[in-house]
């Protein structure tokens, strides 16, 4: 019983917690401190009122806190309703485009509406009644309509706990910095990895830590060891996610920080000892990166000891000549998987795989992903779809 | 789990791209393959990844892993693939402790990845609405070694609903009528909050679904398909035209030199064959001057450029289903 207390008590929101929180089409990850507030489009955003709250709660902006507010409360604002086809037109042969003649109400008298503290329910429907084209939309049109004024005046924010879901989602819009790795692909990563509870891996990645952590999600812990690979001067660089998700100790116990360019170079662990020790009382920060750089140390010692059973490459530094230096490090039945978002470079990878013999099941392969519109009489694919999804080699060593 | 095959292991035997073959180990048993018989007392005490030769070839003992196994596995239904499995767990949270619901069982290719990612914590309930695809799954899941982590039932969940309450962090479902299933889903998932995916090949089906799921406060709606395209490698042969006039613009010296040489071999043979058309004596002419040049300036054969090349696939899957994701918080 007290187990699944524990467990209700996860989902609730402390204080120093990282969450999402979504708002019509934009997702955003914040972090949860006592008076400290957030930025949101230049306003300032406190969310105290977060903490002691559960996932899927819905927010709305009041003073600049976010404050709870019922779900059938919040989903009466978002939701349109099915207008009545009375009052809609048939179809749009009276409809003129006459641009912003169209609408009566003028943009000052919309902020003089948002400064005396209108709800956006009260400005949407002066919007609608001053509108010269409303009446005359077919319904489907109105709601439209209605879902693009809710969009610009209604916010209502949901407040999310992080998952590797809804981090693709926050990234959908800064894509570059995490190597346009797009969802499908990540998630068709994972599964050609074969990453599971007690896998011993290695990772060599570019994407701000959302492959680290998606793996440190999926080992949970466990007896294997991951290896995050690491260039001098980048050991921080996949903190961003790995903090966003908030994994507890018994998570990260076994991820070693390695430094990449000293792999499979024996005198490395030994020159960086030669290092002559300051006479200096060390500082408090001086400790701390000390005990950083012997984890490093000793890491790079457990890497030259350890089989691996899954390697992920998806690094903006030249792909080959990672996979050439890390793969003798492979067990028999690992797997590997090289993202890269031009075919180019991993046809390199593939021709010296070939060369070297012992590896099966090679494939590149990309993918295509659609979304759908699912409405009655409105069903359709949406407009705009991703056209990149970058490329991934996968296979498997084998004896040779 | 060992690495090691043993008697009663369940090995797949890697022939080749798109030969994949199941056998369960057993002393003394033959199996018959392409490159000759394969003798199951040499797989046993070899590591999983060994190479196994045989008479006119080899072949590897590769593990039950979940991609391999959904190209392997004995088929009693149609079956997910890849792109749609590694969508799901995604979507849907899947991660070492969660509790999830699946309907049907079908062949168990999704349960084999679901109980990879649930791994050490969390659970599978399964269920099957055939008796024997629901047994057959069931002694797969024990020859596999993954019982501890999932129950597979043999059970009717539209008439009878999941058995549980309140238990799931996630639902699956692939059924021709997901809609009806839905007031059992919303017993079945977690007061807190759960996620569910809906597998449907039609669009009707979906629609129906998608209607059902907003009438009853599910949030976070939105469908999608994904397809995976696996490119083939070839080397690509590309033979250069020899453009004369890049030839002629090089070497004009040797032209002039060229064209003493014919007055000398005119002269030498003057039995050359008349020609009607005017142009196609320039062109021999011409050739025969490209002929004399390479004769002088060596014999050289068409220069041609080999590249490695991934071109997309002639056909490539088109449509598997439409996936539907949603949330749901009882309130």
């Amino acid at each position: 019983m007290s187990y699944l207390l524990g467990a209700f008590n996860m989902a609730l929101f402390k204080d120093g917690d990282h969450a999402v929180l979504t708002c019509h089409d934009r997702t955003k990850i914040v972090q949860i401190r006592k008076e400290r507030p957030i930025f949101i489009d230049k306003n300032k955003i406190f969310l105290d009122h977060l903490i002691d709250e559960c996932d899927g709660t819905y927010f709305e902006l009041k003073d600049r806190y976010l404050s709870k507010i019922k779900t059938d409360q919040a989903k009466n604002l978002i939701q349109t309703e099915e207008t009545s086809s009375d009052a809609a037109g048939q179809d749009n042969r009276d409809l003129c485009d006459e641009g912003t003649a169209n609408q009566t109400l003028q943009h000052d008298e919309i902020e003089q509406m948002k400064s005396e503290g209108a709800s956006g329910q009260t400005i949407i429907s002066q919007l609608v009644s001053k509108s010269a084209t409303f009446e005359k939309k077919t319904v489907y049109s109105q709601q439209k309509y209605l879902n693009k004024k809710k969009k610009k005046y209604i916010q209502i924010y949901q407040a999310w706990k992080p998952s590797i879901r809804l981090l693709c989602q926050a990234y959908t819009h800064d894509l570059q910095k995490i190597m346009y790795l797009r969802r499908d692909t990540l998630a068709m990563l994972l599964s050609l990895s074969n990453i599971s509870h007690d896998s011993n891996v290695a990772i060599v990645e570019s994407c701000q830590g959302l492959i680290l952590a998606s793996v440190i999600q999926r080992c949970a812990g466990g007896n294997g060891l991951i290896f995050n690979l690491t260039p001098a001067g980048e050991h921080n660089s996949t903190a961003p996610c790995c903090d966003f998700m908030d994994f507890s100790e018994e998570y990260t116990s076994n991820i070693y920080n390695i430094p990449i360019e000293n792999i499979g170079d024996i005198n490395a662990v030994e020159r960086a000892n030669q290092v002559k020790p300051s006479k200096e009382e060390p500082s408090e920060k001086m400790l701390q990166a000390q005990a950083r750089r012997q984890r490093r140390l000793d890491g790079l010692q457990l890497f030259e000891k350890t089989k691996m059973n899954s390697l992920i490459i998806a690094s903006k530094y030249d792909s080959l000549s990672i996979l050439q230096h890390v793969i003798d490090y492979m067990a028999l039945c690992s797997h590997f998987v090289v993202y890269s978002q031009s075919v180019q470079s991993l046809l390199e990878c593939y021709q010296y795989l070939k060369k070297r013999g012992g590896t099966i099941h090679v494939e590149v392969a990309d993918s295509w992903l659609r979304e759908y519109q699912i409405l009655d009489e409105r069903t359709h694919p949406f407009i705009r779809m991703s056209g990149a999804s970058g490329y991934l080699l996968s296979g498997m060593i084998v004896e040779s | 789990m060992t690495n090691l095959v043993q008697e009663g292991s369940k090995v797949i035997l890697y022939l080749g791209y798109n030969n994949l073959h199941v056998i369960k180990v057993k002393t003394d048993e033959v199996y018959q393959t392409k490159f000759g018989a394969l003798k199951h007392n040499d797989l046993i005490g070899k590591e999983f990844g060994s190479k196994i030769i045989c008479a006119k070839g080899y072949v590897h003992a590769l593990p039950i892993v979940p991609e391999l196994w959904t190209l392997a596995l004995p088929h009693r239904t149609q079956i997910l693939y890849m792109a749609d499995i590694s969508l799901i767990l995604l979507e849907l949270d899947i991660k070492p402790g969660s509790i999830v619901i699946e309907a049907g069982t079908g062949s168990g290719s999704l349960s084999h990845s679901i109980i990879r990612a649930i791994r050490p914590t969390g659970h599978l309930h399964t269920f099957e609405f055939h008796e024997l695809r629901s047994k057959l799954a069931r002694n797969e899941f024990e020859e596999h070694g993954l019982s501890p982590y999932v129950t597979a039932k043999h059970r009717d969940v539209l008439a009878n609903g999941f058995e549980h309450e309140n238990i799931a962090d996630a639902v699956f479902l692939d059924l021709p009528a997901p809609w009806d299933a839905v007031k059992h889903v919303m017993k079945v998932l977690k007061k807190s909050g759960g996620r569910l995916c809906t597998f449907s090949p039609c669009i009707e089906q979906v629609q129906r679904t998608c209607q059902r799921l907003r009438a009853n406060g599910f949030e976070q709606i939105n469908t999608v398909e994904c397809l995976r395209r696996v490119h083939e490698f070839r080397y690509q042969h590309r033979t250069k035209i020899r453009f004369t006039a890049d030839q002629n613009q090089d070497q004009p010296k040797q032209e002039e030199q060229q064209q003493d040489e014919e007055e000398v071999n005119n002269i030498k043979s003057p039995k050359r064959e008349s020609m009607e058309d005017g142009e196609e004596d320039e062109e021999i002419s011409t050739n025969k001057k490209q002929k004399k040049n390479s004769e002088s300036t060596k014999r050289q054969a068409p220069e041609t450029v080999s590249t490695l090349v991934a071109n997309g696939p002639l056909v490539m899957p088109g449509h598997t289903g439409y996936l539907t994701f949603a949330y749901f918080k009882q309130e």
